[in-house]
C-alpha cells in the first residue's frame, strides 16, 4: 500500500486511528508512572495480563475483545495487588515483588498458552497474538473500548489533578492536607492497569509498558510543569502510535505493534539529546561554555 | 500541669516502627500561641512526634486533642523536612506555594486567581517573589525551605507544625524566617517546630520540649532551658 491511500482503506484508517489514541492515552497516564518512579509496574501488569487473557478464552470459548481484556484487567489488577502486598508484608523490595509476581504470572500465561494450542478446533488461532500485539486485527470495536477507556481514563485524571499532582509530589505533605493518598493510589494503580490492558492487543503484552514509559520520559525532558508534560507525553504517545501503524500499512511484514515503540523510542532518544536545557548536547554545550569562560578568566 | 490554654494536648502517646517504640508515654501540652521548640538529640523522635500529633503515623496509644480556635478545630499548616519530596518533579515554585490551598479548596476545584494572589504574597514574605516561575530542582537548600515555609503560610493555619525549618539555611535566611515566626504569634498562631541549634533556642522560643524517647523536660525557656535538663536530654549513650 502506498502512504497516500491509507485513509481511503476503511481497515487501514482504523488501525492508525485507534493506534494513535491508544499512544495519547498510555502517554497521558505514563506521566504520573515515571514521576512516581514507577515506571516497571506497567510491564509488569502487562505480562501479568497474559493468563487472564488466556484463561478468559479457556473457559469461555470465544475471543470476544472484551471478555479477554476483562480476563487482562482482573489478572493483571491481582499481580499488581499482590506485588504491593508483598512489599507492604514483607520485607521483600518493590522491585523483587514485581520481579517475581511479574514472571510467574507469564509463565503461566505461557503454559495456558499451550493448553489452549492442543485444543482440536480452530478458535484459538490468534491468541498467541496478545505476546507481541497485532495492530492489523483492530476492529472498530476494539478503537471503541480504547475510546471508551480513554475518555474514562482523562476524565479521571482532569478530575483528581490536584490531588495526584501534590500526592506525587510530597506525599506527606498531601497527607496533611487531608488527601486520601491511599484512595488516590489505588486509583492511580487501577487507571495504570487500565491503560496496560487496552494496548496488549496492538502492542503485545511484552511492549506495552514502553508506550507508557517511552513518550513520558521523552516529555519530561521539554519542559517544567506538569500540565505540559502531559499534554506533550500524550501527543508524543499519539505520533507514535500514529507513525507505527502508517509504517506497518506501508512496509509489508514489518509489525505494527514493535514498529509504534521503535517510534516511541526513537522520540525519546531525540529528546534526550536535543532537549534545550535538560537534554544531553545541550549540556555538553554549556559545559565546555563554562570551561572556556574559566580558561578566559584565567588567562586574562 | 495543666494549661488553660492549650494548643494541643496528648496523653499517654507510644508510636512504634516495627514494634519498636520510637516515643513512649508522651504526656504534653503545648500552649497556644508561644513558640514552641521541640528538642533532643538524633533519633529522639522529634520528627516523630511532630508526624504523631498530625495524624500522620499509626499509634500504638495515646490520645491526641487540638483545642478549638473559635468553636471550630484548628487549621494546621506543616512544613515537611524537605527530603520527603521529589526534587525533580516538574514544577515551579509558584505552584508548590499553591499547593497549600489544596486543602480547603475541596474536590474537583481548581486554585484561581485570588489563591494564586495569595501565594504571590506568601512568596513576597519569604522574600521570593523573584522566583516564582523557577523550577524547584533549581534553586538552594534555602530558597527550597523559604518555599515550603511560604506553602505553610498558603495554608492559613492557627497552628503551623514546621519540622527543621531553619535547614540548611543561611544565617540572612534563618533571621527573616524568625521574624515571620514572631509575627505568626502576634497575630495570634502558634509555632511548633523540631530545631536542633542550642544556641540559638532561647533567643528563638518562648517555649522549649525536650525529648529523647520520652518527656524530659516541657516547660518556659525560661524555667526548662537548663544545662542539667540539656545534659539529661543530649547524655552519652543516648538514643543515638
Amino acid at each position: 500500500m502506498s502512504i497516500f491511500n491509507i485513509f481511503s482503506d476503511y481497515t487501514t484508517a482504523v488501525v492508525v486511528f485507534g493506534s494513535a489514541l491508544l499512544g495519547m492515552v498510555s502517554g497521558l497516564l505514563g506521566t504520573f508512572s515515571v514521576l512516581r518512579r514507577q515506571s516497571l509496574v506497567g510491564d509488569g501488569v502487562s505480562h501479568a495480563a497474559l493468563p487472564g487473557v488466556v484463561a478468559a478464552f479457556l473457559i469461555t470459548g470465544t475471543k470476544n475483545s472484551e471478555l479477554l481484556l476483562l480476563g487482562a484487567f482482573i489478572s493483571g489488577l491481582l499481580a499488581l495487588f499482590l506485588i504491593l502486598a508483598a512489599t507492604k508484608k514483607s520485607k521483600i523490595k518493590f522491585d523483587a515483588a514485581l520481579a517475581t509476581v511479574m514472571s510467574a504470572f507469564f509463565g503461566l500465561g505461557t503454559v495456558l498458552l499451550t493448553c489452549a494450542q492442543k485444543l482440536p478446533d480452530a478458535t484459538q488461532a490468534g491468541i498467541h497474538n496478545f505476546i507481541y500485539g497485532q495492530a492489523s486485527s483492530m476492529l472498530r470495536r476494539d478503537v471503541t473500548i480504547i475510546f471508551i477507556c480513554g475518555i474514562f481514563i482523562l476524565a479521571a485524571v482532569l478530575l483528581l489533578w490536584k490531588e495526584l499532582k501534590v500526592f506525587i509530589f510530597d506525599r506527606e505533605f498531601a497527607e496533611q492536607l487531608g488527601i486520601p493518598c491511599k484512595r488516590i493510589n489505588l486509583i492511580l494503580s487501577f487507571l495504570t492497569v487500565l491503560a496496560v490492558i487496552i494496548g496488549i492487543q496492538t502492542v503485545g503484552v511484552v511492549l506495552m509498558s514502553a508506550m507508557l514509559i517511552a513518550p513520558a520520559a521523552a516529555a519530561r525532558q521539554w519542559c517544567d510543569k506538569l500540565w505540559v508534560m502531559a499534554v506533550l507525553s500524550a501527543l508524543f504517545g499519539g505520533i507514535s502510535g500514529a507513525a507505527g501503524a502508517v509504517t506497518g500499512a506501508v512496509a509489508e511484514g514489518i509489525p505494527t505493534g514493535p514498529a509504534i515503540v521503535i517510534a516511541a523510542s526513537l522520540i525519546t532518544v531525540l529528546s534526550l539529546l536535543f532537549a534545550p536545557r535538560r537534554g544531553i548536547i545541550f549540556r555538553i554545550i554549556l559545559r565546555h561554555k563554562a570551561k572556556e569562560a574559566n580558561h578566559n578568566g584565567r588567562c586574562n | 500541669m495543666n494549661l488553660e490554654n492549650y494548643a494541643v494536648k496528648t496523653e499517654k502517646l507510644t508510636v512504634a516502627y516495627d514494634g519498636k517504640p520510637v516515643l513512649s508515654d508522651i504526656s504534653l501540652e503545648l500552649p497556644k500561641e508561644m513558640l514552641i521548640a521541640i528538642m533532643g538529640p538524633n533519633g529522639a523522635g522529634k520528627t516523630t512526634l511532630l508526624k504523631a500529633l498530625l495524624g500522620l503515623i499509626p499509634k500504638v496509644e495515646g490520645e491526641t486533642e487540638f483545642s478549638c480556635v473559635k468553636g471550630k478545630p484548628p487549621k494546621i499548616g506543616y512544613v515537611p523536612q524537605s527530603e520527603s519530596i521529589d526534587r525533580d518533579f516538574p514544577a515551579t515554585v509558584l505552584d508548590v506555594v499553591t499547593m497549600g490551598c489544596y486543602g480547603r479548596l475541596g474536590w474537583i476545584k481548581r486554585p484561581g486567581k485570588a489563591d494564586r494572589e495569595l501565594s504571590m504574597q506568601m512568596l513576597a514574605k519569604m522574600g521570593m517573589e523573584q522566583y516564582w516561575d523557577r523550577q524547584i530542582s533549581h534553586l538552594s537548600g534555602g530558597q527550597q525551605q523559604r518555599t515550603f515555609i511560604a506553602r505553610a503560610l498558603v495554608q492559613k493555619a492557627d497552628i503551623y507544625f514546621m519540622d527543621e525549618p531553619f535547614k540548611g539555611v543561611d544565617a540572612a535566611t534563618e533571621r527573616s524566617i524568625i521574624e515571620i515566626l514572631k509575627e505568626l504569634r502576634s497575630s495570634g498562631k502558634t509555632v511548633i517546630a523540631v530545631h536542633h541549634d542550642l544556641a540559638t533556642a532561647p533567643e528563638y522560643f518562648d517555649w522549649v520540649t525536650m525529648i529523647n524517647t520520652h518527656v524530659i523536660a516541657n516547660g518556659k525557656t525560661e524555667d526548662v532551658f537548663t544545662k542539667e535538663n540539656l545534659s539529661h536530654t543530649y547524655r552519652v549513650g543516648g538514643a543515638e
